[in-house]
């Protein structure tokens, strides 16, 4: 499954977090490098846009490193750093709706079928999913990508930190500030609204 | 049973292992005894695991370089932001200090400009050189047949139409004692109070004497000089109504002491106007009479009778009372006295 993790937020971002914080731009350095990816990956996942999620990574960490004086660790650094990114993407998708994709159906229709009938099998009720080859199957997943655009980003970003970075609920109601009970309904509803996509596409 | 939506998220919470130990075995009893709630966790967990699956993308190789490259910029430009909000702040206050200095400056230029259309006109009153009374200046002239009068270098008073009516006297004296007369005269005024507003001029021998006063100080004056009546040859009166502007001249010729008193008590300066003109009528009727009483009083001269020494013109000698008769008076009577001698006859 996925980039699912329960990310160590010990002792080592701490300390990384303590020495930034005293100017040391090598602990700095570091904890960019930790959470780059992962930061990068689940913007890109909100927003669609590859520039644009290059962009907002950067906003991200410039912010963090701006503010990481003020950070008085009531929660983890990496709640705290995900907050940030997910609060200037979702900004940013409100603000500017460079959601370009239309309609799904165009796109499919554009598209060879095959990751249609790829999609049908997998969604078979007797079939199993192999993550791997999932990955590998490129238009495959530039279809889950587009129906995962389709969605309203209130559902998308329960998606994707959930599915994709492998957030907890805690740590989710955390991060969008909000209620553990509200996690639940709306990851639930948003789960349904995508698998309704995926019903109504095959 | 549960209602669908409580389902969902139970299945969901199932789903993600989110559920409390109790409530996951509830949840695991309730699915083994249902297909389509089976049948519903897997197409869960198939949506899940397909999102799940999309590939890791990793970040640009170049986004630490830039991420340290923006955080640099910030530290740099932070000071210099600084310094450009101050810089702005001042900008701003320095605009609105001139934005207000300006609308004074044109509240001020518009209000004088009202104040220029709106003020109102300034009454110039007229000077008087050397004098503050606004009386003209007449002159007295003593007639001497043998006596060329020459031009008058009378004491030069600035002549204003004064805005009361004023009463112009010339007196003309005549008397052998021309001299004596003449010190009467000064110490006559000396002794009113009236000599700081006295013109002396002096003419071949003769003296003129011009000054401004109230009709009750040139009435107290008319009676002092009326004392030496006996001992002018001749008087002469003109008077002259200001207020009628219209220059006519009463000449009363051979004035006698008698009418002199009565012209210095005049009731009002229209009074001694009408008695000015009485007397040139009865003085002209009773030159033709052969009586002529009046001019045998004047002829008589004696100048012992007269004893009256030469006074010594001195400010100090005006008593107090006399010089505090002034104030408060209005100047009504312009005088001019002017004495001369006379010949062994008319």
């Amino acid at each position: 499954m996925g980039q699912r993790t329960t990310e160590n937020v010990g002792v080592n971002d701490s300390v990384l977090v303590e020495l930034s914080r005293q100017g040391d731009s090598e602990a700095t350095e570091r904890l960019i490098l930790k959470y780059q990816h992962r930061i990068y990956n689940v913007i890109l996942r909100m927003c669609g846009n590859v520039d644009d999620a290059a962009e907002l990574t950067q906003d991200t960490f410039v912010k963090v490193i701006k503010n990481i004086g003020n950070f008085q660790a009531r929660s983890s650094f990496y709640t705290w750093l995900f907050r940030i990114a997910v609060n200037l993407t979702l900004n940013y998708c409100q603000r500017d709706m460079r959601l370009s994709i239309s309609s799904l159906d165009t796109q499919i229709d554009s598209s060879s079928g095959k990751p249609r009938q790829t999609l049908k099998e997998l969604l078979a009720d007797d079939s199993s999913i192999d993550p791997s080859a999932v990955a590998a199957n490129k238009e495959l997943c530039r279809l889950l990508i587009q129906m995962l655009m389709n969605l309203d980003e209130s559902m998308r970003v329960l998606i994707v930190l959930r599915d994709i970075e492998g957030m907890n609920y805690a740590q989710i109601a955390q991060i969008l500030g909000l209620e553990l009970g509200t996690v639940k309904s709306r990851l639930s509803r948003a789960r349904n609204a995508l698998r309704e996509k995926l019903e109504a596409f095959l | 049973m549960k209602d669908i939506p409580n389902i969902n998220e139970f299945l969901n919470s199932l789903l993600d292992d989110e559920l409390a130990p109790r409530e996951r075995i509830q949840a695991q009893r309730m699915i083994a005894h249902d297909r389509q709630l089976q049948k519903q966790l897997r197409q869960l967990q198939k949506c899940r695991t397909l999102i799940g699956s999309l590939p890791l993308v990793k970040a640009p190789e170049q986004l630490t370089e830039k991420i340290k490259a923006a955080v640099q910029i910030e530290t740099t430009e932070q000071p210099q932001r600084q310094f450009d909000k101050l810089k702005g702040a001042r900008h701003l206050l320095f605009r609105k200090v001139l934005s207000v200095a300006a609308m004074v400056a044109l509240l001020a230029i518009l209000g004088t400009v009202v104040y220029t259309i709106v003020a109102p006109e300034k009454v110039e009153r007229p000077t008087i050189v050397g004098q503050d009374l606004q009386v003209p200046a007449t002159t007295v002239e003593v007639d001497s047949p043998e006596v060329k009068l020459p031009s008058l270098a009378l004491p030069k008073v600035a002549k204003v139409r004064p805005a009361e009516p004023v009463l112009l006297c010339k007196l003309r004296l005549s008397a052998a004692a021309a001299d004596a007369i003449d010190s009467f005269v000064s110490r006559a005024i000396q002794d009113n109070g009236l000599s700081q507003y006295l013109s002396l001029a002096s003419r071949q021998g003769k003296n003129s004497y011009a000054l401004t006063c109230s009709r009750k100080e040139a009435n107290l004056l008319f009676n002092d000089l009326a004392q030496i009546w006996p001992k002018l040859d001749s008087a002469t009166l003109t008077v002259q109504a200001d207020a009628d502007q219209s220059g006519q001249e009463i000449i009363v010729k051979n004035l006698s002491s008698e009418q002199f008193r009565q012209f210095a008590g005049g009731a009002s300066l229209e009074n001694c106007v009408q008695m000015a003109k009485n007397f040139t009528a009865l003085n002209n009727m009773t030159a033709l009479l052969p009586a002529k009483e009046i001019l045998t009083t004047i002829a008589d001269s004696t100048d012992e009778r007269l004893a009256i020494p030469k006074p010594v013109f001195t400010s100090n000698d005006i008593p107090a009372k006399k010089q505090q008769r002034r104030s408060g008076l209005a100047a009504e009577v312009y005088l001019t006295i002017n004495i001369t001698g006379i010949g062994a006859g008319d």
